[in-house]
């Protein structure tokens, strides 16, 4: 563990504050992330693409940095089929449907971390 | 190792840095920690165009820029940050949560260093800290 400026107990505190935020929030991130697939299963558009690819991008990249390691892996999953679909300018209905079922795997990881936090809020 | 003697030139400094981040809770994760542990004053935007502003106003010893975000993306913030003589002189640091990054839009954005996420608050300060040219780093 690297040594920090301020006291081990404050920083591990700071952070349990951060991930708790972190938490609170990820309900309403899995609601964009559902309206914007749902979007995109009604028909393609570049814009929803890419609402749909920075959302969950973000999602991933914030959930690793709170070692939400639940949340990394279908929010990756999600990602990298949206980043195809932006690049590719569409968004065809078996990879949209693959994508439901991730989703809900992206829920259920969510919910997990949300009840992990509550038990151990530093990992 | 070369976190420590870095960090260590560091936290007499009052640095001012400025996060361009979409993330909103990436943004907080940042701002609060090199707060906490290094004690600089750390100014964020959600967007590359407000960003670059938020730079020219601010002056700040360095910026920490998300390299994917939507309209300009980090890249493109290095880009404009390098060429305007007013932020030139400004370290940039880009964030990515990506595993691969583009070497060539890598050195044609001028970008100073590259940060991949997840991060240790502690690894950031260091990185930060190279890219001032501090003492040690």
């Amino acid at each position: 563990m690297p040594e920090t400026s301020g006291p081990v107990p404050e920083r591990e505190a700071l952070i349990a504050g951060l991930r708790r935020e972190f938490a609170e929030g990820l309900p309403e991130r899995l609601k964009v992330l559902r309206s914007a697939l749902d979007d995109l299963t009604r028909c393609y558009d570049r814009d929803r693409a890419e609402t749909f690819y920075y959302r969950v991008h973000g999602l991933k990249g914030t959930a690793a940095s709170h070692a939400a390691k639940e949340i990394v892996g279908p929010a990756t999953r999600l990602a990298d089929r949206g980043y195809q679909w932006m690049e590719r300018r569409a968004a065809p209905p078996d990879e949209v449907s693959a994508a439901a079922t991730d989703l809900e795997e992206l829920g259920a990881a969510m919910r997990a971390y949300r009840q992990r936090l509550q038990g151990d809020l530093v990992p | 190792m070369k976190e420590k003697p870095a960090r260590d030139a560091m936290m007499g400094k009052q640095l001012r840095i400025v996060l361009i981040d979409d993330e909103p809770d990436l943004r907080k994760l940042v701002e609060r920690t090199l707060q906490f542990i290094a004690g600089w004053d750390v100014a964020s935007a959600p967007d590359g165009e407000s960003g670059i502003e938020l730079v020219r106003s601010h002056q700040p010893n360095a910026a920490i820029v998300d390299l994917m975000m939507p309209g300009m993306d980090g890249f493109e913030v290095a880009r404009r940050l390098k060429q305007d003589p007013s932020t030139a002189h400004i370290p940039v640091v880009l964030l990515t949560a990506r595993t691969e990054i583009d070497q060539a839009r890598l050195e044609a954005s001028g970008a100073d260093g590259v940060v991949f996420k997840p991060f240790e608050p502690e690894a950031l300060a260091a990185q930060i800290a190279e890219c001032c040219g501090e003492p040690d780093a």
